[in-house]
């Protein structure tokens, strides 16, 4: 019973950075219908810029709240600089072809990303400093729980509702579901609808560098490529909970890393894309738009 | 070689800016057409064969090997993804298993190469039905999640499979024989390879303009339209994984046998983009197929091998990719591109060699 309780802390912990990302996704393909590879990418991003400020700015050395603050904050505001870029100059003027045209751009802008994240911080693994945040924790029964975990948990769940507090009560949020309903209908009650979407891209891009921020500061290792089997397992897990949908995405974000957790905890982490995998296709089979069902725009 | 290739494509696509009014023009076209479509990728073969052996040193020659293997791949994913619209991003699955089929059945079993190939084709195909059939209901985004998920299932599971070797692969893969000649020399292998693709192309030029390919036309186009004019799409769509993943099958096999060894690591997601890439550049030519996919990967490896000598400079050339393809992947008609053919081409190289560059040197 104590391992089954740990490996749940320790797939919600990772499932609550997948369910971050995965809302990036999420938000954005509800919207327009594209499916935003790069948004892996960009927590990769994130993270990078979180290393670059901690280690390379020395920003480490920085009282602790004040450094966290810096190293999350910075890097949301770069990260949706960039997905800002991918919009308009990727993404911009496909928005009215083909499905495919569009989605072998944004394949095209993650390698663009990772590759460019290769080439300027070169492809060894990077460490966050170790030494910053406390590792220890305490016992709550059989289960170990590390503060950072209890912090990092507690971060993204009040990023994930400051995201739904914001969709559901703020005016722009409003737009954002209107924008999720129908395109048309939404111009004529007067909502800029570039503008709207430029607010989606910028929201998700913030969500997943605050997520590789702190993938950094949980396993402290980075490297050029997490950002591929992230977005990979962030993807699935917004498909999972109904492709669309906020809720759902945060609910299917939470269950793949717990799935990932008990795969790797009682058969081998060998399987885990293998059952990950299978189970996405399994429910897909049962439910073809998802746990929660799907909230896609009527039309572009 | 590059030039001949895009200077044909380009040729023609002027021909029809410039031309298209003019009826002596249509009137030659529709001769040069007229002309059967097999005997016009024979000599297209025989000619790329024949400047190889006179021009080409062996490192050239086994660029033309691969180019030969990503026109098969890209034949395979065009019927998929071209001709019934079905979004795959797992086509190295495909890959993977005919790879493995082949070279199994050469290890252990001791086939000939030219008789596993029916087997790797028809496992393919199998697998392609198999992994086709969940994704019938979806719709294509989630198909594309799918998909991808299966080539890394696939993947996944070839790497912890004892018997296929896990993570090591197999290893010395025997060269393909034919009545006591034994295929060893690079050259050797670009002969098997065309013609292997001689007769990919053909059939799938076939399959084009068969009663099932305008019905995946007509699936891709507008699925319910289709349904009400009795177009079985599910049965169809089915058959185009079969199919599609088919010729995945035959250029595994290929692979194996050329490379004599493989592994997992051959087969990941980014030999799907890179199929993907392939058939996206092969709209751009926008001619027959068989210019299209061969041109497409002419590129891809001229690339691969006039970047080489640059390794380090490679991956800003990743960050080059993005501009081309954002205009290139519009649909895929040339006629909507305004760019001047020149600019095309230099564009379409950098792109084009940017990505792959970008892939290929991780």
């Amino acid at each position: 019973m104590g391992a089954f309780l740990q490996y749940t802390v320790i797939g919600l912990t990772v499932g609550s950075f997948y369910a971050l990302v995965a809302l990036g996704y999420t938000i954005v393909y509800g919207i327009i219908r594209l499916i935003n590879f790069a948004q892996g990418d960009l927590s990769m991003i994130g993270a990078f810029l979180g290393w670059t400020l901690l280690v390379g700015y020395g920003v480490q050395f920085l009282p602790l709240f004040p450094a966290l603050v810096i190293a999350f904050v910075v890097p949301m505001l770069g990260t949706a600089v960039v997905n800002l870029a991918i919009l308009e100059v990727a993404y911009k003027p496909l928005l009215n072809r083909s499905l495919l045209a569009i989605l072998i751009s944004a394949l095209g802008m993650s390698l663009v990303l990772s590759n460019g994240a290769e080439w300027k911080w070169g492809p060894a693994i990077e460490a966050y400093p170790p030494s910053l945040l406390p590792s220890t924790g305490m016992f709550l029964g059989p289960v170990h729980v590390t503060y950072v975990q209890i912090a990092l948990v507690t971060v993204s769940l009040l990023l994930m509702g400051g995201l739904v507090a914001f969709v559901q009560g703020t005016t722009l949020g409003t737009a954002m579901r209107a924008l999720a309903v129908d395109h048309d209908a939404a111009r004529l009650m007067g909502i800029n609808v570039n503008q709207v979407i430029r607010l989606a891209f910028v929201l998700g891009a913030m969500l997943a560098a605050a997520s590789g921020v702190m993938l950094g500061l949980y396993y402290v290792q980075i490297q050029f490529t997490l950002g591929f089997l992230l977005g990979l397992r962030a993807f699935t897990a917004a498909v999972l909970g109904g492709i669309g949908n906020i809720p759902g995405a945060m609910a299917g974000g939470l269950l793949i890393g717990l799935l990932e957790s008990y795969t790797t905890g009682y058969i081998s982490g060998k399987w885990e894309d293998v059952i990950v995998f299978g189970v996405l296709i399994t429910v897909l089979i049962i439910k073809p738009t998802g746990l929660f069902g799907e909230r896609v725009a009527v039309r572009m | 070689m590059l030039l001949i290739f895009l200077g044909l494509a380009g040729a023609r696509l002027l021909g029809y800016r410039f031309f298209s009014e003019d009826p002596r023009f249509t009137i030659w076209l529709n001769r040069v057409d007229r002309v059967p479509y097999w005997s016009r990728v024979i000599a297209f073969l025989v000619a790329v064969g024949a400047l190889d052996y006179f021009q080409g040193d062996e490192y050239f020659t086994s660029v033309m090997v691969s180019v030969a293997t990503y026109a098969m791949l890209g034949l395979g994913l065009n019927i998929v993804v071209g001709f019934a619209g079905l979004l795959d991003l797992g086509y190295a699955a495909f890959f993977a298993i005919g790879a493995y089929t082949s070279a199994l059945l050469m290890t252990e079993a001791h086939w000939n190469f030219f008789a596993t190939i029916p087997f790797a084709i028809l496992f393919t195909g199998t697998a392609g039905a198999i992994l086709g059939y969940p994704t019938l209901r979806l719709r294509s985004d989630y198909l594309a999640i799918v998909t991808l998920g299966f080539g890394e299932m696939t993947r996944v599971t070839i790497t912890n499979w004892d018997y296929a070797g896990g993570p090591n692969g197999i290893l010395r893969i025997p060269f393909p024989e034919a009545f006591g000649y034994v295929f060893q020399t690079q050259f050797d292998f670009l002969l098997v390879g065309l013609g292997l693709l001689a007769i990919a192309m053909i059939f799938a030029q076939h399959l084009e303009h068969s009663r099932l390919g305008r019905g995946w036309i007509a699936i891709r186009e507008d699925e319910f339209a289709a349904e009400s004019v009795g177009v079985p799409s599910l049965r169809l769509k089915l058959l185009a994984y079969v199919m599609g993943g088919m010729w995945g099958g035959l250029a595994g096999g290929f692979f194996a046998t050329r490379i004599g060894a493989i592994d997992p690591t051959s087969f990941t997601f980014s030999l799907s983009v890179l199929a993907l890439i392939v058939i996206v550049l092969a709209q751009l030519a926008d001619d027959g197929a068989w210019l299209r996919t061969f041109a497409a990967n002419n590129l891809s490896q001229r690339q691969s091998l006039r970047l080489a000598g640059r390794l380090d400079g490679a991956p800003q050339f990743g960050l080059l990719a993005l501009a081309p393809f954002a205009y290139f992947t519009s649909g895929g008609s040339v006629r909507h591109i305004e760019l001047s053919s020149g600019m095309l081409e230099t564009m379409t190289e950098l792109g084009q060699g940017a990505t792959v560059v970008a892939v290929v040197n991780r």
